[in-house]
């Protein structure tokens, strides 16, 4: 191996023997300073591998257009599956409006109960009014002018149409605020002309609660619905209507029907001479009259229900259990069931969440690569 | 630019043995530094740096030349360069001397030839040299050891050697 200091003294005598052209250093620096060139330029980035880089730029734009779509989509039904207020709907909101766009159960006058569907303007209002209570601010009440703008049948049905609401909202209040939550919805009830029919309150202890139900005209029940659901955190809500139209119709037509024997009856009745006779008559106006005014009284509920729907109001603390079926557990149980209900939110939340971050991860996986190539690409051009 | 040209042009003269291609490479190398300066920041990378657009000029300029010319032909063009204000004896003696040294460079393949006379005559260390053809400076320090057994190894530069301590004796 050659001596570096010879080998340094050999290149230089060699080297020296170039003669360094006269006006090279002039070439360079009127090359340098004219206009063109005299400016700060940055490095222009030229990809080498011109096929390679837009191969892989178009590859970061599919898969990251594929995964927004994904993204997308899924989220769009995710919201369909979930209330505004984050909560799932558990048999309202669509259920409800099902259950009014399809539940004509019977005929009009002739009483027969055929499966014919019954889709009045008024149940398609009532269905969009229960769905809103479930996907979106609710709608106000159905209003007159679209009810008159419809044709005369149509209007008619609309007219006679029985539709019964009913609802469940349990929502959480701030501490302290389940009495003046309670006081608050008395007062909505009886400015939408409504009343309660029926109350419960537990207060003073450390988990104050209340239950009431609600009975507001049915025009103003979502109306009523909205003012709960903003009175609090809701923590779950449910709204149904049922058509009974062709319940009302059948009773009525049964009354009817009554109501003519009935009279047959008492006709005969007045044309009876024989006290044997006369008993036998008396006890089958007495069982039709009976008859009769246990279907009115049926009427009655039917026109009472369609007329003020029920909502039913649960009120609790933040934190706190509220009333209804199911029995707050303590202790062990409760603590299974949390750890229970914590892995499976957490486990949904993962996944819900899961393209997005996937989407996230994969857009800034694919700047990394595309500025460290860029990064390496420009540093080779630069020199 | 005052600084570096001579050393500059006389490297690429040994890396690309033409002398009129070696012009136009530092020409190219400073221009293009001159306009990338923004680049630049740390003051003492430039040197490295400016080695580094003359390498990469040097090696454009030898790609072009492998597929038109011949490495004898570069080779007689280094011939005729004259040296520089000598008696005619030490000039024809520098002139042989450089002569073969030239010839044992031409002998060094590309990829060892370059790093030598970085290092050797240019003045840069290791990790300039890793840094101006971007290679790692255990790659450096690998070439180096080689270009300088096969340069032991050549006869020329054996002879070259031997007659200088010969002199010195």
């Amino acid at each position: 191996v050659i001596d570096e200091a010879e080998l340094s003294e050999l290149l230089t005598a060699a080297a020296t023997t170039f003669e360094v052209p006269e006006g090279g250093e002039d070439a360079v620096l009127a090359a340098a300073t004219a206009p063109g060139d005299s400016k700060r330029e940055r490095p222009r980035w030229r990809p080498r591998r011109p096929r390679l880089a837009v191969g892989l730029a178009a590859g970061v734009l599919v898969v990251g257009g594929i995964f927004a779509l994904g993204t997308v989509v899924g989220s769009q039904q995710h919201k369909s599956k979930f209330s505004p207020v984050g909560l799932p709907v558990t048999g309202g909101g669509s259920n409800a409006s099902s259950d009014i766009g399809a539940s004509g159960t019977g005929g009009s006058a002739g009483g027969t109960a055929g499966p014919t569907q019954l889709v009045t303007p008024r149940a398609v209002l009532g269905s969009q009014s229960a769905g809103g209570g479930g996907a979106g601010p609710a709608q106000p009440a159905p209003s007159g002018p679209l009810l008159e703008a419809g044709p005369g049948p149509v209007r008619a049905a609309a007219d006679s149409a029985k539709i019964v609401k009913t609802g469940s909202v349990q929502i959480e209040v701030r501490k302290g605020a389940v009495g003046p939550t309670m006081t608050r919805l008395m007062s909505l009830a009886t400015g939408f002309g409504g009343y309660a029919s029926e109350t419960k309150t537990t207060e003073g202890g450390d988990n104050p609660v209340a239950s009431v139900t609600f009975r507001v005209p049915v025009d103003s029940f979502e109306n009523m619905v909205t003012s709960a659901r903003n009175l609090g955190t809701v923590r779950s809500l449910n709204t149904k209507g049922q058509d009974v139209t062709g319940q009302y119709a059948d009773v009525q037509a049964k009354v009817t029907g009554l109501i003519a024997a009935r009279d047959q009856f008492l006709t005969i009745l007045r044309k009876a001479t024989a006290i044997g006779d006369i008993l036998a008559v008396q006890d089958h106006i007495i069982q039709t009259q009976t008859e009769i005014d246990q279907l009115q009284g049926q009427l009655k509920v039917l026109d009472d229900q369609a007329s003020y729907a029920a909502l039913s109001v649960d009120v609790a603390q933040q934190g706190g259990a509220l009333p209804g079926p199911p029995a707050p557990k303590g202790g062990l149980a409760k603590a299974w069931d949390d750890a229970r209900h914590g892995f499976t939110n957490g486990v949904e939340a993962i996944i819900g969440g899961s393209g997005t971050a996937l989407l996230v991860v994969l857009v800034l996986a694919a700047l990394a690569v595309v500025a460290r190539l860029a990064w390496v690409l420009v540093r080779r051009r630069l020199v | 630019l005052s600084d570096g040209y001579p050393s500059a042009y006389r490297t690429a003269c040994l890396i690309l043995r033409n002398p009129a291609d070696a012009e136009e490479a530092v020409q190219e190398a400073f221009l293009r530094a001159w306009r990338f300066r923004a680049a630049v920041r740390d003051e003492a990378g430039v040197r490295p740096w400016v080695y580094r657009v003359l390498v990469n000029a040097c090696c454009s300029k030898l790609q072009r030349e492998n597929t038109r010319r011949a490495h004898a032909a570069d080779a007689d063009a280094l011939e005729d360069v004259p040296a520089p204000e000598l008696s005619p004896e030490g000039s024809a003696a520098r002139t042989e001397t450089a002569a073969e040294v030239k010839a044992a460079l031409a002998a060094l393949p590309e990829h060892l030839r370059i790093p030598v006379v970085l290092r050797y005559y240019a003045g840069l260390n290791e990790r300039e040299i890793a840094s101006a053809i971007r290679r790692r400076p255990g790659t450096v320090k690998s070439r180096l050891h080689e270009a300088r057994r096969r340069l032991g190894a050549d006869p020329r530069i054996a002879r070259l050697v031997s007659g200088r301590e010969e002199m010195e004796l």
